[in-house]
This record gives structure tokens, C-alpha cells and sequence, in this order.
């Protein structure tokens, strides 16, 4: 009928029966979009509130406590892995926030698919550019 | 009174995606500044306290040397806007999470006074910190 995906129907069901923790099957990519958003923000929100912690806790006490602190955490390669997964949800948290605002803005409606996929590819490449900087 | 409430839940999702925009800008700074400049294990209490007092970002990192210098303000304007709109933007996130959950629904008033609390909490703490770059507060803990 119309090539518009803003009038595409799905039939789902009841929505008091859809769980969107369950059947997987149905989910399509923006909930992939949905989901990925949803656990790199939280993944973010843990991180500051650690960050905050730690890293101020080291600060406060003294300049030796902090550089200190820091040094022997990046002395651990695990750390500076999970700094890589860190950049990497911020990327993509960024990347699709973008993407958000813009429907917000009734902009890109028409090609909510293909600009999951583009932010998808286009963290994927910022955060291989950026792996140099966090592991050497 | 439902005018009052929805007035204020879109005033939070305009703030949310002001925020959301400016993190962008303002965490890519950061990352770009702590990890891409000055590489994460080259940070010291010494050019943190640089960075934040007189705007110097100097780094000899992958890119090899280099050396910016911010005035101090907009450095120090960034360093607090990026708390403010990252401890803003965060928890108002996690707390629009848990009350999409129907069985905190009922709990939904003590886990919004939570979190306003917790946020001002973490904002305050971010704010102490930053006063702790300057010398007369640093001074007190470990003189130089």
C-alpha cells in the first residue's frame, strides 16, 4: 500500500498481553535499538556514580591518594578493557540519543531501520579508532 | 492539578533531551581530553589540578604532544556543566526505567524523593570536588 513505515501495522496482540521482556521473535529492530539505548545508559549511570565516588573519594584525600589511585587501576588491563566498553556505550548512547532527537523533530521517521544499523556501524568504527588510546 | 503534572513530565523530557545533546558535546570533550590527549594513565592530581585552575590540557599520548590552553572559566564552565547535565540526565533516566516497572508503581513517590535526593547528593559531591582543584580548599588536605 504506502511505502510510509509510519502506517505499517503489526499486530501484536493486546498490549496488557505483550511483555517486552518476552517473545523475542516479534522484536524488531527498533526494539534492538530500544534495548541497546536502555543498558548502555545504565551501564553510564553506574559508571558516574562509581566514577564520582572513587575517583572524587581519591582526589579529596590528597594528591598522592589520587594519582596513585589512578595509576594502579590503569595498571590493570582488565580496567583499561572495560574503559574500552565504556567509550563504547557512550558512543553508541550518543550516537542514538542523535537518533531519538531527531524523530523528536519528526526528522529521518522514514528511515528509523537503516539510521539503527548507520549508528550502529558508525560506533563501531569511532570505538576501533579510539582502542589505541585506551589499551597503549 | 494533572495540567501541573504533565507540564512538569514535558518539561523533564525537554530537559532530558537538552541534556542528552549537550552530553554529547560534553562527555565527547572529556573522553577526548582525559583518554585521547593526555591518555588515561598519564593523568596525575598535578595536571588535573592544571586542567581545572588555568585551562592547560597538555598530553604526549598516541597522537604525540600536544598542548592546549582553555581559558580557565570555559574549562571550568564545561567541568560543571558536564556534571550537572550528566548527574541530571542519568538519573532521570534510571528513575524513568524503574517506574516503566508496573510493580513500583505503587512505590513511586519514595523512589522519586530518592532519587531527587541522591542527584543533588551526587551534584553536591561533584561540586566539592571541583572546589577541591583550587588551592586554599587543597591546601588543607595535602599542601603541595
Amino acid at each position: 500500500m504506502s511505502k510510509d513505515r509510519r502506517v505499517e501495522s503489526y499486530d501484536r496482540g493486546r498490549i496488557e498481553d505483550v511483555s517486552r521482556w518476552k517473545d523475542w521473535a516479534i522484536h524488531k529492530p527498533g526494539m534492538w535499538a530500544f534495548y541497546l539505548h536502555r543498558f548502555t545508559g545504565l551501564v553510564l549511570s553506574f559508571y558516574l556514580v562509581m566514577h564520582l565516588t572513587v575517583l572524587g573519594t581519591g582526589f579529596w584525600i590528597g594528591h598522592g591518594a589520587y594519582t596513585e589511585l589512578i595509576h594502579g587501576l590503569e595498571s590493570v588491563f582488565v580496567v583499561k578493557v572495560l574503559e574500552v566498553g565504556l567509550f563504547a556505550a557512550f558512543v553508541f548512547h550518543a550516537l542514538n540519543g542523535i537518533r531519538i532527537v531527531m524523530f523528536d523533530m519528526t526528522v529521518g521517521l522514514d528511515m528509523q531501520e537503516q539510521l539503527f544499523y548507520l549508528s550502529i556501524a558508525l560506533s563501531f568504527a569511532v570505538v576501533m579508532v579510539g582502542v589505541p588510546f585506551f589499551l597503549l | 492539578m494533572s495540567t501541573k503534572k504533565s507540564n512538569t513530565a514535558s518539561t523533564n523530557w525537554f530537559l532530558q533531551r537538552v541534556s542528552g545533546v549537550g552530553l554529547v558535546a560534553l562527555l565527547g570533550f572529556h573522553f577526548a581530553v582525559e583518554h585521547f590527549i593526555v591518555g588515561a594513565a598519564e593523568v596525575t592530581a598535578g595536571n588535573t589540578v592544571d586542567r581545572i585552575t588555568h585551562g592547560l590540557i597538555e598530553g604526549d599520548h598516541v597522537l604525540g604532544q600536544i598542548t592546549i590552553n582553555l581559558p580557565a572559566f570555559l574549562y571550568q564552565a564545561i567541568a560543571v556543566l558536564l556534571l550537572g547535565f550528566s548527574v541530571y540526565h542519568g538519573m532521570y533516566g534510571v528513575y524513568n526505567i524503574l517506574m516503566e516497572q508496573d510493580s513500583l508503581k505503587e512505590y513511586s513517590k519514595p523512589i522519586k524523593y530518592f532519587f531527587i535526593v541522591f542527584s543533588v547528593a551526587l551534584f553536591v559531591q561533584g561540586i566539592l570536588i571541583f572546589l577541591a582543584f583550587f588551592e586554599p580548599f587543597w591546601a588543607v588536605y595535602d599542601p603541595r
